[in-house]
């Protein structure tokens, strides 16, 4: 079910299995559907972790992710992995929501506007590291931060990652060192 | 993280590492399990669930649009600027609001539900329902009751404020092909020709069509399309006459206890546990868990946590734990009701228990990605006196 993929995280394996699965989804079938989603829950799940939704937003965000799978599986046209179409679902809806979350941060700022709270971190995340790690993530710029997040935690290929993205490979390559180096950065000067 | 291809210094250690603990988080599974309750249905029934949409957006826009603007003014005729607060500032550039114009108004006795209420032009309508909920009605507005004797807004706007309900106990009202559930709020409901609009005031709402469902939050706003009038379908969402003290009888009231199987209740008790309620919140997960499905399921594994975070009462969390793994053996969340026993017992020093509790989880799930931190915590409590 799944493989090891050169960053050492574990995805659905593609192939000839999705594309059955999705058929199977598509006439109805229940327990197909469940299958999808246990096997892609995961990955969602760290993916909008990952690129910064905060914990009380993440439930919802996966059941868009899920939703808009479900809607879109008619047009799945296995044209891509069925990995790489889900991330590319829960990158369009993570970005979404990113827009709308700066956007909520800068109105907070207006005087008459109610100061948004903090998010609370995810109580099943104890490890501090993890909500540093997504504090430096937060730095990157959105296109940058997907990128490392595709690459080096949900282990994507450069193509894959280029397909997720709709951007040349080379840009992948790009945007992928100047975010590590980047993320180097940030950590050096909290290390200050 | 395999970047630097000279040797990595502490930071770039430190980077990897962790970039490798976000390749193994596992994140919230009881969060996967009630996204799970919530898009089950999906390959059973043609309608897709509900979206809901924030209010503040376009409202929020606009203000900061003439903030800026006043911020450019101010800043470019700095001899004019006045010694306002920017506050002071943004309220007077707002619309003053009319007074309200003076309109007849009905009262409606509780418990007459016989005929629908109408409002004509400039005319609004209190209608007092029973268990102290009310629903103002603005001009042009019917409110009648469907099948199951619940308020149905035919047409208009109406505005509803409903008291806290009982654990369990649920405040329905239909417009259209939906069906809004509350526990305790305020929320206006808006039907016309093609549309069914909600915003919610207070509390937590839930619209139903079918067995799909979108929960709103106080500012949200919510629409869907009306395609016909017929009264929604609640066969799934059979009534629980009885098993609440507030729980009214069709007979006497318009407004029907429901019940949904489907994940509401577990959804209402997470709101009561935030709203440091944890006694409704087991109540309501306590009767949840009567039921069936992947709700029943969460609502028992739940339990536990309310018991033990909620009402420091790490024995009966155990107990409530053990419980699940007696009904739901094999259950999706087992692993985590197993995980949850081990880091309980440990709490209260049963230390013996824990490291037995520890060992068996460690043969059960040998590949389990918790296995580390239940060796960890073994380890512990081996060595714990």
């Amino acid at each position: 079910m799944h493989q090891q993929n050169p960053a050492g995280s574990q995805r659905p394996r593609p192939g000839a299995e999705d594309q059955a699965l999705v058929a199977r989804v598509r006439s109805g079938d229940a327990l197909a559907w469940r299958t999808l989603y246990e096997r892609y829950a995961q990955p969602v799940f760290r993916f909008v972790s990952a690129f910064g939704v905060p914990p009380d937003e993440r439930e919802d965000a996966a059941q868009d992710v899920f939703v808009a799978v479900y809607r879109g599986l008619k047009q799945f046209r296995g044209e891509a992995q069925l990995s790489t179409w889900i991330y590319r679902i829960a990158a369009r809806h993570a970005s979404h929501l990113g827009r709308r979350r700066r956007m909520r941060s800068f109105l907070s700022l207006l005087p008459w506007h109610d100061v948004e709270p903090e998010p609370q971190p995810d109580p099943a995340e104890k490890a501090s590291e993890l909500r540093l790690l997504d504090s430096l993530l937060s730095k990157l710029s959105p296109k940058k931060r997907m990128v490392l997040v595709l690459f080096e935690i949900e282990g994507l290929g450069v193509n894959e990652i280029a397909s997720v993205m709709g951007c040349p490979p080379n840009t992948v390559w790009s945007r992928l060192r100047h975010a590590r180096a980047e993320l180097v950065k940030a950590a050096r000067r909290i290390e200050r | 993280m395999k970047w630097p291809t000279r040797k990595m210094d502490d930071m770039e250690r430190w980077l990897s590492e962790t970039i490798e603990a976000a390749r193994r988080r596992v994140g919230d599974e009881v969060a996967r399990r009630r996204v799970w309750a919530r898009i089950e249905g999906l390959p059973s029934g043609k309608d897709l669930p509900l979206r809901r949409t924030r209010t503040w957006a376009l409202p929020a826009l606009a203000g900061a649009s003439v903030a800026v603007g006043v911020v450019a003014i101010l800043w470019m005729v700095p001899a004019a600027r006045p010694i306002h607060s920017p506050a002071k500032l943004a309220v007077s550039s707002v619309a003053p609001v009319s007074p309200p114009s003076p309109v007849a108004s009905k009262v409606v006795p509780q418990g007459a539900p016989a005929a629908p209420v109408r409002t004509g032009q400039g005319e609004n309508a209190r209608v007092a329902l029973v268990g102290g909920a009310a629903v103002e009605l603005d001009a042009n507005s019917v409110l009648g009751w469907d099948a199951e004797r619940r308020p149905a807004v035919e047409r208009g706007q109406a505005r509803f404020e409903v008291p806290h309900q009982a654990p369990g106990a649920r405040f329905a009202v239909s417009a259209g092909p939906y069906v809004i559930a509350v526990v305790g709020t305020k929320f206006r409901v808006g039907v016309s020709d093609d549309r069914v609009s909600v915003e919610v005031e207070q509390g937590v709402v839930e619209v139903w069509r079918g067995a799909r469902s979108v929960r709103l939050v106080a500012g949200d706003s919510w629409a869907g399309p009306m395609r016909g009038l017929a009264p929604p379908a609640v066969e799934h969402r059979p009534s629980l006459a009885g098993a609440s003290s507030r729980h009214a009888s069709p007979a006497d009231s318009p407004a029907s206890v429901e019940n949904d199987p489907t994940g509401m209740e577990l959804t209402e008790a997470r709101s009561a546990l935030k709203d440091g309620r944890p006694e409704d919140a087991l109540a309501m997960l306590s009767h949840c868990a009567k039921g069936a499905g992947p709700a029943a399921e969460n609502a028992a594994y739940e339990m536990g946590r309310v018991l033990r975070d909620g009402l420091r009462r790490p024995r009966a969390a155990i107990a409530a734990w053990g419980a699940y793994r007696t009904r739901f053996p094999d259950g999706l969340l087992r692993a985590e009701a197993d995980l949850s026993i081990v880091e309980t017992l440990a709490r209260v020093g049963d230390n013996a228990a824990a490291l037995a509790e520890a060992q068996a989880f460690l043969a059960r799930y040998p590949n389990s990605e918790r296995r580390d931190e239940v060796a960890q915590l073994a380890a512990r409590v081996r060595g714990a006196p």
